[in-house]
C-alpha cells in the first residue's frame, strides 16, 4: 500500500517523506545556479524540467513538451510523476487527477532553462513543504513533502525557527484566452511583509532611545509586501517600490545595469535593471493586534535584543516597546543579506500585474522573493497549519548574521527561555525592567 | 438489601471505565460484557445503536467499568545477522508482553462507561454518554537476559480514545425507532519503539544502533468528530437493530495527535545518562515536538433478538469493522534548527506500517431473564484485522474465539447490577514471510529513492523495518461491572 494522501474527491498523491533533490536555474542570465527550483517530468517529448514555484497561481504541464504540439490554454485533469532534479531523474512523487493547464511557462533564469510545466501554488498548498536552499551552487537544493509539521510557534521558536504566518492570496477569475472563457484561480500564493534595506545593527552599538509613541519614527528601511516565489531567481521589485527604496538609500532611480529577466510568468523576458540590495527582513503576512509594520517591528525586535544582550550593564526596555509596564512581544523575522541580487521591473509588467490579480481588497504586492534571495536558508511553507499557514525558517549552518538571521518571536517575560539565540531571563533580577520616564 | 448485593453495587458504581479490545484497537465490549448490542433498549444504545434509546422509559443512569488483562507472546524467526532477512543464524528468545486496561485514571477510561438519559413520553429519548470505543495497551517485557526482540516494532503502547456523545432517538412509528449520536473523540497516545539507525548496513538489529522513540501526548487534546446513526424495528417477539458509526469526520477518518512529550534517546544511551543528546545543553524538558496521524475504522452493527419464550431469548450480532482504513501510523518530529542529528542520523519521520483489513465480529447470545434476575452466555468469533504477514508486536491479531458469561440482578427497586467475564483466545498466528523487509532500506537507497521500485515503495509504506516474522499468541481476560439506576 502506498503512502497516500487525498485532498479532494479525486486527487491522490503518492510521496514519501524524504527530501527530493532539485536542480536550480541560473539566478540571472550567466549568473550562479542558485535560482528557481527545478524537478524533472516526463512528457512525450522526453525528460523535461518541471519548475517548482510557490508564486505560480496554477499547475501547468505541456504533455507534449514545449517544442510544438499541445493545445496551449486547455485545462485538463492529469497525472504528474515528479522526478528529482538529478541526472538520474528518479520518480519521487506522483500526483494523480490534478487540475492542470496545458501551458508552457516562460524560461526561468535564462533563455535556455525552459520548463515544460510548473508545480505551482495550488498543488504545493496540499502539503507542508520544506525547502533547503544551499548558498553554494555546488550543493543541490531539496524539497520535502510532509502532510503537516509538528510543534507550536512557541516550541519551534525555542528550537530556533522563526514562524511567520500568512493568508493565501491570488484567488481570482482570470481570463484564459483561446479555449475557455475563464479560469478560476484558487488562493495559493504566500505573501509576506518585508522591510527592505534597514540600517545595519549590532548588539554592541550604542543604545537607541525610544519614548512612548516613537516606535514608527525609529524605524529604518521601507515596508513592502512580497510574494514567495521558489521558481524565481533574484528579488524582484516593481519600479515604484524601488524608487521609494532608492530615495532612502540615496541612490538613483535608474541605478543598476539593464538586462532581461526570465520568469515563468511571461513567455518573453522582461526588461529589468539588475543591482543589489543590502538586506531584507521578512515578516509575517498577516496583521494582528500588536502589528506595527515590518520596519517598525524590526527596529523593536532589535531594541529588545539589544537590551537582553546588555542587561548585565543595566540596560532597560524602551518605553515605546512596552505597554502598561509590560514588554511587547517581538514578531518573528528572517533577515537576509549578503547583499541580495535584485531585479527592478515596471509595475505595468505582466509579472507585477499578475501578482496583484486579487487587488483590491488585498494590499498591493511589490514583488517576489526568489529562490536566489533565499539561498542559505531552510524554509518550510506549512500550508496546512491552522488557523493560518506559516513559514518556518532557519538559516543554513555556518551562516553569518549578515548573511542570514532567523529571529523567533520573543516575549521578554516569564520563565527563562531562549530569545534571539540566547537563554534570557535567568539573571538574578530576572528580566530587565522597562526604562523609567 | 443483602450485604453481597450492596458490595456489588458499590463496586459497580465506583468503577469508572473498563472495556475490552477486540481488533487491535476496537473495544468489543463497550458498556458491558454480556447483554448490550444493537437491539438493546437502554443507555448502552448510545454506542451500539442510538435508535435503541427509543425503547427506554423514564430516566436512567448507567455507571460501569471493566478490568481487562491482555497477554501475548512473540517467538521471532531467526534472521541473517548481516541483512536482517529470515532465516539466519541469529536467534531470539520468546518474549512476552502484557497490558491491563482499567478506568480509574485521568484522562478517564478506557473501559469505562457512564451514561445518563431519559425516554420521554414514548416518543423521544435523549442521552449523554462517556465511553471508550477504541483503546489498546501493551508492554513488551525484556527477557531475563535483557533482550528485546520486538523492540523495533513495539516496546510499549497505550492508545485511548474517549468518546463524549449525545444520543437522540424518536419513534418513527409504533414499531420503528430511529436515532443519531453525534460525538467527540478525545485521543491520547503513548508509543515507544526503537528505530534501527544501522538498517542497511552490515550491523542490523544491533541494540547499540537502536534509537528509542518515546512519543506521548500531553493532557486533553482537540477532539475529532464522529456520527452514529441507527434504526430499530420491533414486531412481536422480534427485534432488529442496524447502526453505522463513522470514522472521524472531516479528516478522511484520520486522527492527528500532537506529541508534546517527545523524546528520542540515542543508541545505547540509558535514560538520564550523560552522552550525546538531541537537545542543546542546558535545555529544560524536551526540545522535540511530534505529531502522529492514523486512521480509525467506521463500524456497521447489525443485531437481531428473538424472544423465544417468556424468559428465554436468542440474540445474534454482526459487526463489520472497516479496518482497511488503518493502513499506517505516520510520525513527524521537529527538533532544534541548529543540530544535525535529527534527520540525517536519527529519522525525523517514521511510518509504521499497519496494513489492516476489515474484520467481522460475530456473536451468538442466549439470555434467560426474570423480573429480578438475568443471565446470559455469549460466544463471539472475530476474524483478524491484520493479515498474518503484517502481524507484528504492535499489531497482534488473528481469528479469535471468546466465550463469555454475564449475570444481572435487581438490587433494590430500580437499581440493577450486572457482572460479566470473558475469555478471549486468539488462534496462534504464524506470519510466514513477514511484510517487513529490512533489506528494502538499502535497496531503496541504492535506487536513489525511486518510488517506482518495490524497495522504495516498501520504505515509503513503513515496511523497511526489521522483520517481524514469527509466531504470535494472544489471550485476554475481561471482568466487567455495570450498575443501572432507573427512576
Amino acid at each position: 500500500m502506498l503512502l497516500l494522501a487525498s485532498c479532494g474527491p479525486d486527487q491522490s498523491f503518492v510521496y514519501d517523506l524524504e527530501p527530493i533533490q532539485l536542480a536550480r536555474a541560473p539566478i540571472t542570465p550567466g549568473g550562479q545556479a542558485i535560482g528557481g527550483l527545478l524537478a524533472n517530468v516526463t512528457t512525450s517529448a522526453g525528460l523535461q524540467r518541471l519548475l517548482v514555484d510557490s508564486a505560480y497561481p496554477i499547475n501547468s504541464l505541456a504533455p507534449a513538451g514545449c517544442v510544438g504540439g499541445g493545445t496551449p490554454g486547455w485545462t485538463y485533469t492529469g497525472n504528474v510523476d515528479l522526478r528529482d532534479g538529478s541526472a538520474s531523474a528518479v520518480v519521487r512523487a506522483s500526483f494523480d487527477n490534478v487540475g492542470l493547464l496545458d501551458l508552457c511557462p516562460g524560461s526561468t533564469g535564462d533563455a535556455a532553462t525552459q520548463p515544460a510545466g510548473v508545480m505551482g501554488g495550488p498543488l504545493l498548498a496540499n502539503f507542508s513543504v520544506g525547502f533547503a536552499f544551499p548558498r553554494s551552487a555546488d550543493e543541490a537544493a531539496s524539497m520535502t513533502l510532509w502532510p503537516g509539521f509538528p510543534g507550536s510557534d512557541a516550541q519551534l521558536g525555542q528550537d530556533g525557527f522563526a514562524s511567520m504566518h500568512f493568508n493565501l492570496r491570488a484567488g481570482a477569475a482570470a481570463g484564459q484566452g483561446t479555449a475557455e472563457a475563464s479560469l478560476s484561480l484558487p488562493n495559493s500564493r504566500v505573501v509576506l511583509s518585508a522591510c527592505a534595506a534597514p540600517r545595519s545593527f549590532s548588539i554592541t552599538e550604542p543604545a537607541e532611545t525610544c519614548a512612548s509613541g516613537e516606535a514608527a519614527l525609529k524605524a529604518s528601511g521601507l515596508d513592502l509586501m512580497l510574494a514567495v516565489g521558489t521558481g524565481e531567481g533574484p528579488l524582484i521589485l516593481s519600479q515604484a517600490a524601488w524608487q521609494r527604496i532608492a530615495a532612502q538609500l540615496g541612490m538613483a532611480n535608474d541605478a543598476g545595469t539593464s538586462g532581461e529577466l526570465y520568469t515563468p510568468f511571461t513567455l518573453e523576458p522582461i526588461t529589468a535593471r539588475f543591482l543589489t540590495l543590502p538586506s531584507l527582513a521578512v515578516f509575517q503576512g498577516i496583521t494582528d493586534s500588536g502589528w506595527s509594520g515590518p520596519c517598525t517591528e524590526l527596529a523593536r525586535a532589535r531594541r529588545i535584543e539589544w537590551v537582553l544582550a546588555n542587561q548585565a550593564t543595566g540596560a532597560c526596555f524602551q518605553r515605546c516597546d512596552a505597554t502598561s509596564g509590560q514588554t511587547l512581544t517581538s514578531h518573528a523575522y528572517l533577515e537576509l543579506g549578503g547583499p541580495l541580487d535584485l531585479a527592478v521591473i515596471s509595475e505595468t509588467s505582466d509579472l507585477i500585474r499578475s501578482l496583484n490579480v486579487d487587488l483590491p481588497p488585498n494590499p498591493q504586492v511589490d514583488g517576489i522573493i526568489g529562490a536566489g534571495t533565499l539561498a542559505g536558508t531552510r524554509l518550510r511553507i506549512d500550508y496546512p497549519a491552522q488557523p493560518q499557514g506559516r513559514i518556518i525558517a532557519t538559516c543554513e549552518d555556518g551562516s553569518t548574521r549578515e548573511e542570514c538571521w532567523a529571529a523567533p518571536s520573543c516575549l521578554a517575560a516569564g520563565q527563562p527561555h531562549l530569545c534571539f539565540g540566547q537563554l534570557a531571563g535567568q539573571s538574578p533580577g530576572g528580566w530587565a525592567p522597562v526604562c523609567p520616564n | 438489601m443483602p450485604t453481597r448485593h450492596r458490595l456489588l453495587a458499590f463496586l459497580a458504581a465506583t468503577t469508572l471505565a473498563p472495556s475490552v479490545l477486540a481488533g487491535p484497537l476496537d473495544d468489543a465490549h463497550v458498556a458491558d460484557t454480556g447483554f448490550s448490542g444493537p437491539t438493546t433498549g437502554d443507555l448502552t444504545a448510545v454506542y451500539w445503536n442510538p435508535a435503541g434509546l427509543g425503547l427506554m422509559q423514564g430516566p436512567q443512569v448507567m455507571v460501569g467499568g471493566a478490568w481487562q488483562s491482555t497477554s501475548v507472546s512473540v517467538a521471532r524467526t531467526s534472521i541473517n545477522s548481516s541483512t536482517g532477512a529470515n532465516p539466519g543464524s541469529t536467534t531470539f528468545p520468546t518474549v512476552s508482553g502484557s497490558g491491563t486496561l482499567q478506568p480509574i485514571r485521568w484522562p478517564p477510561g478506557p473501559s469505562g462507561f457512564f451514561a445518563i438519559g431519559a425516554g420521554i413520553g414514548h416518543r423521544f429519548a435523549i442521552a449523554l454518554a462517556l465511553y471508550s470505543p477504541f483503546s489498546s495497551k501493551l508492554t513488551m517485557s525484556p527477557t531475563s537476559d535483557g533482550q528485546e526482540p520486538a523492540r523495533y516494532h513495539l516496546v510499549s503502547m497505550e492508545f485511548n480514545h474517549i468518546a463524549t456523545a449525545i444520543g437522540l432517538a424518536v419513534h418513527a412509528s409504533d414499531s420503528i425507532q430511529v436515532g443519531v449520536t453525534p460525538g467527540l473523540l478525545f485521543p491520547t497516545a503513548h508509543l515507544v519503539f526503537d528505530e534501527d539507525t544501522a538498517l542497511g548496513s552490515t550491523a542490523v538489529e544491533n541494540p547499540a544502533g537502536a534509537a528509542r522513540y518515546d512519543l506521548a501526548t500531553k493532557g486533553l487534546l482537540l477532539p475529532s468528530y464522529f456520527l452514529a446513526v441507527g434504526a430499530h424495528y420491533r414486531r412481536g417477539r422480534f427485534n432488529l437493530g442496524l447502526s453505522y458509526t463513522t470514522a472521524p469526520l472531516g479528516t478522511s477518518g484520520a486522527v492527528n495527535v500532537p506529541l508534546d512529550n517527545t523524546q528520542i534517546r540515542f543508541p545505547a544511551m540509558a535514560e538520564g545518562a550523560p552522552g550525546p543528546g538531541l537537545c542543546p545543553d542546558g535545555s529544560t524538558g524536551s526540545c522535540l515536538a511530534g505529531q502522529m496521524s492514523y486512521r480509525l475504522p467506521s463500524i456497521y452493527n447489525l443485531g437481531a433478538t428473538w424472544q423465544a419464550t417468556k424468559n428465554w431469548s436468542v440474540t445474534g450480532i454482526l459487526r463489520w469493522l472497516r479496518y482497511g482504513a488503518h493502513d499506517k501510523i505516520t510520525i513527524l518530529i521537529a527538533g532544534p534548527s541548529s543540530q544535525a542529528v535529527l534527520g540525517p542520523t536519527v529519522p525525523d519521520h517514521v511510518v509504521l506500517y499497519r496494513g489492516f483489513q476489515d474484520s467481522f465480529d460475530l456473536r451468538g447470545r442466549l439470555t434467560y431473564e426474570t423480573k429480578d434476575f438475568r443471565v446470559g452466555g455469549t460466544l463471539r468469533l472475530e476474524t483478524s484485522a491484520v493479515p498474518a504477514s503484517h502481524v507484528n508486536a504492535a499489531a497482534i491479531d488473528g481469528t479469535k474465539l471468546e466465550p463469555s458469561l454475564a449475570a444481572e440482578i435487581r438490587i433494590w427497586r430500580q437499581i440493577r447490577a450486572s457482572a460479566g467475564y470473558a475469555f478471549t483466545w486468539m488462534f496462534p498466528v504464524d506470519t510466514g514471510a513477514s511484510v517487513f523487509d529490512p533489506t528494502a532500506a538499502s535497496a531503496c537507497a541504492s535506487a536513489g529513492g525511486d518510488l517506482s521500485t518495490p524497495a522504495c515503495q516498501a520504505r515509503m509504506n513503513g515496511q523497511a523495518r526489521p522483520s517481524a516474522a514469527g509466531t504470535y499468541h494472544l489471550w485476554r481476560q475481561t471482568f466487567s461491572l455495570l450498575t443501572t439506576f432507573g427512576f
